[in-house]
């Protein structure tokens, strides 16, 4: 427990021992007088000058100003304060927030054209200048975007000209703004000075946000409307990719819309081409005297309909991009007309298996069916398998899978001989061929460990091929025992006793899992789903999809990941955003428009493109929206700041005090006490 | 009180006597003319003869002269009681020159009593009480044998004098003096009992002996005044007080006013009262102011 002073100038009051010393020595001295009798004295008090009468009182008003001497020391450790609600008043601070989201873009379509953003900056001079030069005050300005930041801080009249200047360069963004933030800073100027006025320019009704705000809404229904896209879903259904939009009119518009589709880069297999673009109408119809001015209408678009124009006579099975836009609408809010779907190119995973003829089987091949199943959604899984050594591919395919036997031409070359540009798994590889290629990568062969009994396999290190594995359900009978060296990268995942049994390898451009024992001498066929979640996870780890989702609003992050080694994000005009190396990752999205994201991989592959829309943020559009803030300023309660510290005058009240009593205590006494 | 109980002091009052007032009856025995007629040798006058007087007492030659019976009256002496009231609270003695000046007024007037066959009382005064510790002194041999415990009275407490003397039993009635010695600085009620000493018919002097700091106070400055008969701080008599001329005229104007009073209260009652300083000599008392009230007269 540490002693703490909360009010160390509390201390100033010992000085009253001074006080009090200074009282000790001023007090008379009075001469103690025996006489034979006072009664004389008594009778001549009447003859006295008058004086004031307090003898009746004397103790009580002793006794009340010693009260008051302790009621003034108990003010004075409670810090008294004066505050001034005249003083308050003279204070002329204001704070303007303005809000700067993508809203504020909004443009007066039938007259000025002037957008919100604009009308906001142009009252926030008028209002600068009325604080500023007339009222001689200070002022300052928050611009609420994403993160709200003070672009004015407590300016007075000499910084005119820069606050003037501040203001036309400010800018407004294309996404949403943090207003509760920027109340929040307004509120902490308000809390300074009690006084202070806050002006909020926002289009966005915020409800009543308290006695010290004056918003100013900026909406304008009858000059401002807007038709925007607010969502284009490419849905992959039964092979094909279906699109689903959500488009919405926002005030009064009645009016027939032409919605612009263009498909681009569809590959049904026979090559890509680019679909003609496709026309859809769209009829909105606010009703004007309705309260709700919004109109969301949803549609699907079939690229085979001839009615909106539409000549493609097969399924979408895979699309480069999709352009979704209204084209000559002129509304108030034009950057919402236009989106871009991308996320049409599935990931593609070749998996090759060989196997020895006399091990196959049916178990791996009905694994793989499920996996393609599970895959279905995201990647397309191609699986190739062979009995036949001529047959057997080492290029060419994302996942190599060597069951019981590496092929010959591998053992020969060694190492080098792996497949350089994908996965290679090798499944119970036989014994000579693991003495052949073993050194070379780091994994040496010792023995063949055939046990008794079957046998539990347990974990390594947590490792995400182990994901939703039951591994203490698992159980071998037999194995290979094999000795790993540190240096070589293989990482042991599950073990039998003390054994490793299943080593991972991920290099950028040296991707191998080996597991040391045979699927037949284990209770994988019984458990097919660990078998499946096994090769799941072999494809997540290894081959990770670079983008979850293809559209984000701006201000977002993209999550990315990487199958390659490293990741090159670019904008829409081709300069680079980031270069990633270490994965998962986030990239920041601060512009409207099409980023690209290229994989590039180590191994003996080409580059892999994603490309992804940054978009403006969808509740942007609702340019008539009501949000209520919750959020209050009051600057009814004029507290602390604004008054004046009168500690001082109530030290000096206890002194006077002290003296009064004193005094009274020292006046002639008639009657003793 | 050996500055005044002595020989010289007393041989000094032989020339006094008291001088009573002539309603005042007595006690037989004495040597004071009253106005009454008595046994005497000394004739005072005639009367009427009316039915059941003393033959023996007709002047036969005023018979002779005018055929008709007078009466001779001769006059009457009587012994009066002097009974000396002594305030003995601490006031009187917290000063030694005012307990002695106090007692040496009690003797004087105790030795005028006996030495002309006069009957006398010491009655001191202490509380709520008054004692007579030595009884009727009647002639000098028993008026010396107890001056020296008169001497030793010890002054202690507050003294009531209203209380006290009311409380005295055997007050008698128009038989002599009362002399009550006192500074009368007391909140008691004392008139009550010259009261009720006048009602007794006796002849009352007050004899208010006072230093001279009380008449006229010496010292000024910031002054804690304790009252002797408590010497308590916490007392309704205790007084801080910053003494200087004005304080100083206030108590002389009080002084004056309460001396006043009491000459008023005597005046009315036809009291003699006496105001005697101890700086002032005590012969200047004895053979002076006494002698000038009318209370004493020199023997011729």
């Amino acid at each position: 427990m540490i002693l703490q002073w909360l009010l160390p100038l509390g201390f100033l009051g010992l000085a009253g021992i001074g006080v009090l010393a200074v009282i000790y020595i001023l007090r008379p001295k009075y001469t103690r007088r025996v006489l034979p009798s006072t009664f004389m004295w008594i009778r001549s008090q009447k003859y006295r000058r008058k004086r004031m009468p307090i003898e009746p009182f004397r103790d009580w008003l002793i006794f009340l100003l010693q009260a008051l001497a302790i009621a003034a020391c108990a003010i004075i450790i409670a810090s008294p304060r004066l505050v001034s609600e005249e003083l308050i008043n003279e204070s002329n601070e204001r704070v303007v927030v303005i809000d700067a989201s993508a809203s504020m873009r909004s443009k007066l379509v039938k007259t000025t054209g002037e957008t919100r953003f604009k009308r906001a900056i142009d009252q926030t001079k008028l209002l600068v200048d009325e604080v500023l030069i007339r009222q001689g005050g200070s002022i300052s300005v928050i611009l609420a975007g994403k993160t709200p930041e003070f672009i004015v801080d407590d300016a007075d009249r000499h910084s005119y000209s820069d606050v003037i200047e501040i203001l036309e360069q400010a800018e407004c963004t294309y996404g949403s703004s943090d207003l509760e933030a920027a109340m929040l800073m307004a509120e902490d100027r308000v809390l300074h000075n009690p006084a202070a006025k806050v002006t909020v320019f926002s289009g966005t009704e915020l409800g009543y946000m308290g006695d010290a705000v004056t918003f100013v809404n900026l909406s304008d229904s009858d000059k401002e409307w807007n038709i925007g896209i607010c969502n284009c879903n490419a849905s992959y259904e039964q092979n094909q990719y279906v699109f689903y939009l959500d488009v919405a009119a926002y005030g009064k518009v009645s009016m027939d819309a032409m919605l612009h589709v263009e498909i681009k880069g569809i590959d049904n297999g026979d090559g890509a081409f680019d679909l003609d673009p496709l026309d859809v109408p769209v009829s909105f119809n606010v009703n004007e005297n309705g309260e709700e001015l919004v109109q969301h209408v949803n549609l699907i678009v079939d690229p085979t309909n001839e009615e909106i124009g539409g000549s493609l006579e097969n399924v979408v099975g895979s699309f480069e991009e999709v352009l979704v836009q209204f084209r000559g609408l002129n509304d108030s809010l034009p950057d919402d007309d236009t989106l871009m779907v991308y996320g049409g190119q599935r990931d593609r995973v070749a998996i090759e298996h060989y196997v020895v003829e006399d091990n196959r089987n049916i178990f791996f091949a009905s694994g793989i069916r499920s996996l393609v199943q599970r895959f279905e959604k995201t990647r397309d899984v191609m699986f190739t398998s062979t009995i036949d050594e001529e047959y057997a591919k080492s290029s060419g395919s994302d996942i190599y899978m060597y069951e019981h036997v590496v092929p010959e031409k591998i053992a020969e070359m060694g190492q080098n001989g792996l497949p350089n540009d994908g996965i290679t798994v090798l499944l119970d590889p036989n014994e000579e061929a693991m003495r052949e290629i073993g050194p070379g990568l780091g994994l040496q062969f010792k023995e063949h460990k055939q046990l008794g009994t079957f046998t539990h396999l347990t974990y390594g290190p947590p490792h995400m091929l182990t994901n939703r594995v039951s591994v203490e359900e698992l159980g071998i009978s037999a194995y290979d025992l094999y000795e790993a060296a540190p240096d070589s990268g293989f990482v042991p995942v599950l073990y039998c006793g003390d054994d490793p049994v299943l080593f991972a390898r991920n290099w950028h451009a040296s991707k191998i899992v080996v597991m040391a024992f045979s699927i037949n001498m284990s209770n994988f066929p019984t458990r097919p789903q660990d078998f499946l979640f096994l090769l799941c996870n072999m494809i997540d780890f290894y081959m990770p999809v670079t983008l979850s989702q293809y559209c984000f609003e701006i201000g977002e992050k993209a999550t990315v990941n990487c199958k390659g080694s490293s990741l090159l994000v670019t904008n829409m005009r081709g300069e680079t955003v980031s270069l990633l190396t270490e994965f998962p990752n986030e990239v920041p999205l601060d512009e409207i428009g099409t980023y690209t994201f290229t994989t590039r991989f180590s191994l003996n592959k080409p580059d892999e493109v994603r490309k992804a829309y940054v978009r403006t943020p969808v509740i942007e559009s609702s340019l008539f929206r009501i949000e209520d803030l919750n959020f209050r300023i009051m600057n009814s309660d004029y507290i602390k700041e604004m008054g004046k510290d009168i500690f001082f005058w109530f030290a000096v009240l206890a002194v006077v005090l002290l003296f009064v009593e004193y005094w009274v205590q020292h006046r002639d006494i008639i009657g003793g006490r | 009180m050996k500055n005044f109980l002595n020989d010289e002091f007393f041989d000094r009052l032989e020339v006094l006597s008291l001088n009573f007032k002539s309603s005042l009856m007595g006690l037989f025995g004495g040597t004071h003319k009253i106005n009454s007629y008595g046994q005497t040798v000394e004739f005072a006058d005639f009367r009427d003869y009316v039915l059941g007087d003393d033959v023996r007492k007709i002047d036969w030659n005023l018979f002779a002269r005018f055929g008709k019976y007078f009466i001779k009256l001769f006059t009457d002496e009587r012994r009066m009681h002097i009974r000396i009231f002594l305030d003995c609270s601490r006031s009187m003695g917290a000063v030694k020159e005012k307990a002695e000046y106090a007692i040496s007024v009690a003797a004087a007037f105790g030795y005028l009593a006996v030495r002309n066959m006069d009957k006398v009382s010491f009655y001191l005064i202490n509380e709520d009480k008054c004692e007579n510790p030595f009884g009727y002194l009647v002639g000098k041999n028993a008026f010396f044998s107890v001056i020296e415990n008169l001497a030793k009275v010890k002054f202690e407490g507050d003294a009531k004098i209203s209380d006290a003397i009311l409380s005295t039993s055997a007050l008698g009635g128009n038989d002599g003096i009362s002399v009550i010695i006192s500074d009368f600085f007391t909140d008691n009620d004392w008139q009550k009992a010259v009261n009720y000493l006048t009602f007794k018919a006796h002849q009352v002097l007050l004899v208010q002996t006072l230093l001279p700091d009380e008449i006229h106070p010496s010292f000024t400055g910031r002054s804690e005044l304790i009252d002797s008969e408590t010497e308590q701080f916490v007392d309704g008599r205790h007084l801080r007080l910053r003494i200087g001329r004005q304080m100083i005229s206030a108590y002389t104007q009080a002084m004056d006013e309460y001396l006043e009073e009491i000459k008023t209260f005597s005046r009315k009652l036809g009291i003699d009262f006496l105001t005697v300083s101890t700086g002032v000599p005590i012969e200047d008392m004895l053979f002076k102011r006494l002698l000038d009230i009318g209370l004493f007269r020199r023997l011729t």
